[in-house]
């Protein structure tokens, strides 16, 4: 491979010397409706293959020509296309809008398919690589929401550095979490969209499920996100862009605090008696108040202003020592904890193309200082894609990407993590985080020299100090302080992706070619965890141990392609057949080891130091494929077009003799408009297209799933006594690849000259058969039987429309809007076989609300105990006046109903381009750990609420406070109570009752917001040097417009049934400047 | 040359069909084995018994333990724990040992420690499947059996494992070294104490229980009746440590209840030294036990008050490598004095009463208690019998919060204050965990009927609060 690529490198550079004898001919393109030069129009030489610029956003181009060249193509979408003889060296072209919308965006399928709207019989979305960059996001898939009908985008909280993002497609795929999508990149399979730099992208199409992506086989039974990168084309100038974007980010949605009370579990503030044990400089503390410092809740006494002993007095060697101070409310500690999140993205890309070959090459760096304090992320990508036509028969390309990311930090959001999201669980609200941030390396002399222990906020109270043992006082109790947590614990990610295919071409003619293409996707991780003896020295009840982690994986996925593309037009019929074989091999090796119960000697950092043996992982498996498929379109008069896909694969991981797995789909659109009287079609209806397709893809198993019997050996002898399991899960012998069934019917209309489009599709699915490993009866001594399982319907409607309402000289406006509704949705069948009537999708910690899978139900269940209530819904209240416990409530599904969004460009002055993009959500639950334990541990806003009596509910009942509770007695009868505020918020978690923990997850937020400014070079007369120049100001979530929970970015809930500690929602302001040279 | 092409590509993917289905051994797992060892999967069994008598739920219920930060489970939180996971993990394994024929010793052995676990899950939730379960696929659903055929079940087993050891082969024996005699004394030792268990629903001589009790104790080879004999789980402080120790290592959630040493401090009891460990320095013991059921602030505060609060047992007894007690000399003696006050046995009960109050203190390493020990009011046998019998089987079987429960549940004694901080409605000690929410989803056919019998007493259903089958008269 790497004689292949050198080889192509030099044939390029010797076609580089070819262009001694051109001459250039420079012009503008304009319309002929408004007069406005049209930008992205194609150039392109007849007589010379391979040729070819597109125009600026001024509507210029500029392109060399040899002798040979003798007329200009200039073509455009929505334009028809015109051919103009070269006659001096500068030339103005006026093009006529298209009416009959031959000249369609071609969408590249995989395997060398290509499609158009014309011709699609699915509802295929297509979003330009412009559109879809709007805010020069680093992550494909939050660029993709609101863009797409039918996607739904689970995106991270910005401060979760390098975090995968999830999407769902039609409401979700499976009995998982309805993830599972794939994404192709010029044809490579990606197994999550984090390695693709978006500045590269052309266009992405969204192929929703079996109907579109059943040439993709079981791979693409949840659907496939195609991505096509931009080509090496000549423009004017050097073909260099560059890219300098910078955003700085902000915490933004936290939960609500309670601004009145401080932390501790004493309701009121204690007095300090100094007593002769007590350290002499103690003394000036004599006779000042404290709070509970040991306790990490907010149930402290009210903050007025009054004096009392703030927790870094007790420390000696700083101007805070020994000194009272007020205390007063922190109500911005935990969002002053984050830091402002610098993100530089710059990308330098250099094209160019001549008869006979094209070359592009893209260096994109990536630095982004994180929102959590000692937490960076560098990614390095590196993109070369070259085609070169050696004969006129054969051509060789490749398209190679290397991607670098070393992430530091600890980027927590699980309960108890020590760093951050924690903040919203445990903690006392009148924390000063410049001052801690400020004493993060104060220490106090341990039991013995080198043994010294930090200073935390979360030390115990005088009372525990004793001279003989002054750790009782000074360890630190649930928690360090989280700024010397983030410098003694520390973790190391780097992956090296390689990916990408070279390609061999053998044109047979214009109608018949062959290509062989090879394909690898490698990555290459390694990760290192440290946790210093310090905080193994200085914790209490926290369980930090001095401790090293390391693991490094490796997989590699190899394809090997043979396809051959036919392209015919036999007088009204048109055909297009694409037929190969895929052979795929993949293989994935892991090994990691970390050190138990602490290190031997502090702080050396290996595995061999660990105190008790290390735990050791190694994993490894190997898996493939082999597949042939077939795809064919006829077309007749470009208004009728059928569609087939067959595939088969045979799979590693399926029984041997019954290994082999069907995938197929047919589809058919009508261009029925071609066929209305000129009158109706000139008039308003520019087009009118239905369309209906059906497609069923299989879906497979796991390496090692199959047959399954395997014991478990413990690594661990117990005095030279191996320890080992019986497997408690059993394989149907009858296993076998699931069924996924998609139909869809739809319509596209574009409307007046296409200033208007309107696209409407109804889909329907139907999974079935699908192999899971899932629980039966344990009781039987078996607890799980990997089998196929479960029935799930869903039906659904996408709709977009997309207009020019306002086209005219100075100003334009676009705009595009998407919507799905997901109008049924009901698991029918898990098993009935097995008597199993639930699948556990995802869980909480501490039994809150998971997300299931129950028969009869929706799909994605919200589902665990709640509040008991009558038949009115009003609670049944204990003789306490607590509220009891039902055992099972269903919450209803994390799907939203509703999803969509909208996207606005603004062309003003043809010097300002302005975009705004909001995406919403409507339904869809999720559990809050964060707000439960928020508000046990009275954190939260509603832990110091105002009575109906105007008191406060932590006042004692018996002056009026307390949390007013009604409901009905066991016996039925109306009644009301008035309960202590801590009894009544630790009373949901003691005794399981979570309805007010969970949510909903509508929104509407404004995610992105462009403004551009075109930079006029030739006026500045910089237009020697610089081809182009704008510059941005751009915002990615500058508004939460709606939310129903105020808490929350629901958009950026961590996991598919809820939070568990959730980073705050961020918003991010920045600029960006692009050049072409 | 285009014809040729093709022909080339035709034969290509001809070539390819053919080997298509054919990958080798690509799917062979090549880290798992297919072959099970007896010895191996026997050691995994025995090793989920300590892990039952170190738990800490009965030792909250029991007042041996209180937390100490964050009370929640001391104080009845909503407990609805499940245990399919002892079916197909240690139960499971023992069973494959019983059907690999792995030898006749293995079996009895294999069958007497399910039988442990067995107990140790119907003492917590009543009614559960038992003559049905471990049949693999052949009875994919098992019934619930009622608390009473499984106490029948469990005694039968015992004695028929019993009757059957041999001198056959024992491997991965890890608490007698594969000594079968050892065996015979635990089967009818556990007989012992099952069968004592019942006392409240057969309480006369010529009774069910009274009658296996007697059997038991005159059984061929015996029971245990010295502290060498104890059935002691013993780990290696690296790969596998003492649960206890776990408490301590990281965490200090759980301190020695002042009921407890309450309870020895009246009755000037030498084993409060080993019992409780000083929080604050390790090498010393702590009689200063911690205010049972208190809540968040009162025990916050109490704690920052007394830094020297008592931890569960003094640091040496619960060292990462110190072993833990499955069933001790001490409470089979003592068992056997409360069948010989009820007069099943003719054994005298005051002199059976001493010498397992005495095997207690010698297994905590202390010299065995001085008379005057014996003739306080509180200890000397002659009224209240079944209350002093009770407390110093309460106390004897220290850390083992199982046995403290059933002793208090079935006799009422010593008598237990509930947490003042109560956080269940009834404010009262649990007295069994709630079946698992799951199993009204996944397994209501089996599960109801088991429900609605605990209606039958006091129409309390599946709730902590009610009494399983044995705890009712």
């Amino acid at each position: 491979m790497k004689k292949l690529v050198l080889s192509l490198f030099i044939l390029l550079a010797v076609s580089v010397v070819s262009f001694a004898q051109e001459r250039t001919i420079t012009g503008t393109v304009t319309s002929s409706e408004d007069g406005l030069p049209i930008p992205g129009v194609s150039v392109k030489v007849k007589e010379i293959a391979g040729s070819g610029v597109t125009t600026g956003s001024d509507g210029k181009f500029s392109i060399k020509v040899t002798a040979a060249g003798k007329t200009l193509v200039v073509s455009s979408i929505a334009f028809s296309t015109k051919e103009v003889a070269i006659t001096g060296t500068s030339v103005s072209i006026t093009l006529d809008p298209d009416t009959k919308g031959l000249n369609e965006v071609v969408v590249q399928g995989v395997y060398g398919t290509k499609s158009t709207q014309r011709t699609s019989t699915s509802n295929l979305q297509t979003i330009s690589g412009d559109k879809l960059n709007t805010v020069r996001s680093t992550n494909i898939n939050n660029a993709l929401a609101g863009k797409v009908a039918g996607v739904q985008v689970r995106s991270q909280s910005a401060a979760a550095l390098g975090r995968n993002t999830e999407v769902r497609l039609r409401g979700g795929n499976g009995f998982g979490t309805g993830n599972g999508v794939l994404y192709v990149v010029d044809g490579t399979v990606l197994p999550n969209a984090d390695d693709i730099n978006l500045d590269d992208i052309e266009d992405i199409s969204v192929m929703q499920g079996p109907a579109a992506s059943a040439l993709l086989g079981a791979q693409g039974s949840n659907g496939a996100i195609i991505i096509t990168t931009k080509k090496g084309r000549s423009g004017p100038g050097k073909g260099i862009t560059v890219n300098l974007g910078a955003t700085f980010e902000d915490a933004y949605v936290l939960p609500n605090y309670q601004n009145s009370y401080a932390g501790g579990n004493s309701a009121n503030l204690m007095k300090y008696t100094w007593k002769a044990t007590d350290p002499l400089e103690w003394k000036a503390l004599d006779g000042k108040y404290y709070h509970d410092y040991s306790d990490d809740t907010s149930w402290g006494p009210r903050m007025v202003g009054q004096e009392y002993i703030p927790w870094y007095a007790w420390y000696g060697g700083t101007k805070y020592s020994y000194k009272t101070t007020t205390l007063d409310p922190q109500p911005n500690n935990a969002r002053d904890y984050y830091n402002t999140g610098v993100n530089l993205n710059n990308t330098i890309s250099y094209g160019t193309s001549n008869e006979k070959s094209n070359f592009k090459m893209t260096y994109g760096n990536q630095y982004v200082s994180g929102l959590i304090p000692e937490s960076d992320l560098l990614k390095n990508t590196f993109q070369l894609v070259g085609n070169y036509d050696i004969s006129k028969h054969f051509s060789v390309g490749a398209n190679i990407n290397y991607v670098k990311q070393v992430l530091n930090g600890n980027i927590e959001d699980g309960y108890s993590n020590l760093g951050t999201g924690a903040f919203n669980q445990w903690f006392h609200r009148n924390l000063d985080m410049g001052i801690m941030k400020e004493l993060k390396d104060l220490t106090v002399p341990g039991a013995a020299p080198g043994r010294d222990i930090l200073a935390s906020w979360n030390h115990f109270n005088p009372t525990a100090y004793d001279p003989a043992n002054t750790f009782g006082f000074y360890g630190n109790h649930y928690w360090f302080n989280p700024y010397s947590y983030q410098d003694y614990n520390t973790n190391e990610n780097q992956r090296d992706r390689l990916y990408g295919n070279v390609s061999l071409t053998y044109k047979v003619n214009n109608d018949l070619k062959f290509t062989a293409t090879y394909r690898k996707q490698q990555n290459t991780t390694f990760s290192e965890g440290k946790t210093y003896d310090i905080l193994q020295r200085s914790g209490q009840s926290i369980g930090a141990f001095n401790g090293y982690s390391t693991a490094n994986t490796y997989s590699n996925i190899e394809n090997y392609e043979g396809v051959g593309n036919y392209v015919k037009k036999i007088k009204d019929f048109s055909l297009a057949l694409t037929a190969g074989v895929d052979i795929r091999r993949q293989r994935s090796n892991s090994n990691s080891a970390n050190t138990n119960n602490g290190l031997s000697i502090p702080d050396l950092f290996t595995v061999n130091n660990s105190v008790n043996p290390p735990s050791i992982g190694n994993g490894r498996s190997k898996e493939g494929w082999n597949a042939l498929f077939s795809h064919a379109t006829v077309g007749y008069k470009n208004y009728i077009f059928l569609d087939a896909t067959v595939r088969n694969d045979w799979f590693s991981t399926l029984p041997e003799d019954n290994n082999s797995v069907l995938s197929k789909s047919f589809g058919a659109s009508f261009v029925f408009s071609d066929l209305l009287p000129a009158n109706i079609k000139g008039s308003w209806l520019s087009e009118g297209k239905l369309r209906a397709s059906w497609g069923e893809v299989p879906e497979q198993l796991a390496a090692y799933q199959y047959p399954g019997l395997a014991y478990g050996v413990n690594a661990q002898k117990l005095f030279g006594n191996l320890l080992m399991q019986y497997p408690d899960g059993i394989v149907d012998p009858t296993i076998s690849g699931a069924v996924k069934i998609q139909k869809e019917i739809g319509v596209d209309f574009k409307f007046l000259n296409r200033r208007l489009t309107v696209s409407g599709t109804l889909w329907d699915k139907t999974e079935s058969g699908l192999p899971r490993n899932v629980a039966i009866n344990a009781y039987s001594g078996l607890s799980s039987v990997l089998t196929n399982v479960g029935k799930i319907k869903m039906k659904g409607l996408e709709v977009q429309v997309g207009g020019d309402p306002i086209r005219s000289t100075n100003f334009s406006w676009n705009i595009s809007a998407t919507y799905a509704n997901l109008l049924d949705n009901e698991i029918v069948e898990i098993s009935d076989k097995y008597g199993i009537n639930t699948i556990t999708a995802a869980s909480i910690t501490f039994g809150l609300p998971g997300m299931v899978h129950h028969k009869g139900q929706q799909w994605g269940q919200l589902y665990g105990s709640g509040m008991k209530v009558n038949a009115d819904g009003v609670p049944i209240l204990d003789a306490s006046g607590l509220y009891q416990t039902q055992a099972g409530v269903y919450y209803g599904s994390v799907n939203p109903k509703h999803t969509g969004g909208i996207q606005n460009n603004f062309t003003i002055f043809n010097m300002f381009d302005v975009s705004a993009n909001i995406d919403w959500q409507i339904g869809g639950k999720f559990s809050s750990l964060s707000n439960m334990w928020g508000s046990y541990s009275g954190l939260t806003a509603r832990t110091a609420t105002v009575n109906d009596k105007g008191m406060s509910i932590r006042d004692a009942v018996a002056d009026g406070g307390g949390v007013r509770v009604d409901g009905v007695s066991e016996a039925g009868q109306p009644v009301t109570f008035y309960v202590p505020a801590q009894t009544y918020f630790s009373n949901f978690y003691s005794r399981s009752i979570w309805t007010p923990y969970v949510y909903d997850l509508t929104f509407v937020k404004l995610r992105e917001v462009s403004i551009g400014y075109r930079i006029p070079v030739k006026k500045l007369g910089l237009d020697k040097f610089v081809q182009s120049a704008s510059f941005s100001l751009i915002a990615r979530n500058p508004v939460l417009i709606y939310a129903k929970t105020k808490d929350f970015d629901p958009s950026e809930v961590s996991g598919s049934a809820g939070e568990t500690a959730q980073l705050p929602g961020t918003r991010g302001l920045g600029f960006n400047l692009r050049i072409g040279f | 040359m285009k014809k040729k092409l093709i022909y080339a590509l035709t034969l290509l993917l001809g070539i390819g069909v053919s080997g298509c289905s054919d990958f080798g051994d690509m799917n062979v797992n090549p880290a798992v084995t297919t072959q099970g060892s007896a010895s191996a999967l026997l050691t995994n069994g025995i090793s989920a018994m300590p892990g039952w008598t170190t738990e800490r739920r009965p030792g909250w219920y029991a007042q041996y333990f209180t937390e100490t930060q964050y009370p929640v489970s001391s104080l009845y939180s909503l407990n609805q724990a499940g245990f399919t996971g002892s079916y197909s993990g240690p139960l499971y394994d023992l069973e494959a040992v019983k059907t690999m024929n792995a030898g006749n010793n293995m079996t009895q052995v294999a069958k007497i420690v399910q039988q442990f676990i067995f107990w140790q899950l119907t003492d917590r939730w009543g009614d559960i499947p038992y003559s049905q379960a471990l049949k693999g696929q052949e009875i994919g659903s098992p019934k619930y059996d009622t608390q009473e055929d499984v106490y029948k079940g469990m005694i039968k087993a015992l004695t028929d494992a019993s009757a059957a050891i041999d001198g056959s082969a024992i491997n991965g024996d890890v608490l007698f070294n594969n000594d079968p005699a050892a065996w015979k004394r635990v089967a009818n030792s556990l007989r012992m104490m099952m069968a004592i268990q019942l006392s409240k629903r057969f309480p006369t001589a010529t009774g069910y229980a009274a009658t296996e009790f007697k059997a038991a104790l005159a059984a061929n080879g015996g029971y245990i009746a010295s502290n060498a004999q104890n059935m002691v789980y013993r780990y290696d402080g690296a790969g596998y440590s003492n649960p206890i120790w776990g408490w301590y290592n990281g965490r200090n959630d759980d301190g020695e209840a002042k009921t407890m040493t309450d309870m020895l401090s009246s009755l000037s009891d030498g084993r409060i030294n080993p019992f409780g460990g000083n929080a604050q320095f390790a090498d010393q013991s702590s009689s200063l036990g911690v205010p049972y059921g208190l809540s968040e602030g009162n025990v916050r505060q109490w704690i920052n008050a007394n830094p020297g609060w008592a931890k569960v047992l003094r640091a040496d007894l619960r060292a990462a490598n110190s072993p833990v007690y499955l069933l001790t000399a001490a409470q089979v003696t003592l068992a056997r004095a409360e069948a010989a006050n009820l007069g099943w046995t003719t054994e005298v009960a005051s002199t059976v009463y001493e010498q397992g109050i005495t095997l207690s203190f010698q297994q905590w390493g202390l010299t065995a208690p001085a008379a005057s020990y014996f003739t306080q009011t509180d200890v000397a046998l002659g009224t209240d019998n079944v209350k002093k019998i009770a407390t110093q089987q309460w106390i004897a079987a220290y850390p083992d919060g199982h046995i403290a429960w059933n002793v208090w549940r079935k006799t009422s004694f010593p008598v237990l204050t509930p947490a003042p901080a109560a956080s269940n409605a009834l404010k009262q000690i649990h007295r069994r965990y709630a079946y698992a929410l799951s199993e009204y989803t996944n397994n209501a056919v089996n599960v109801q009927p088991a429900a609605d019998r605990l209606k039958l007493n006091g129409n309390l259903g599946d709730t902590n609060e009610a009494r399983i089958w044995w705890d009712q008269n």
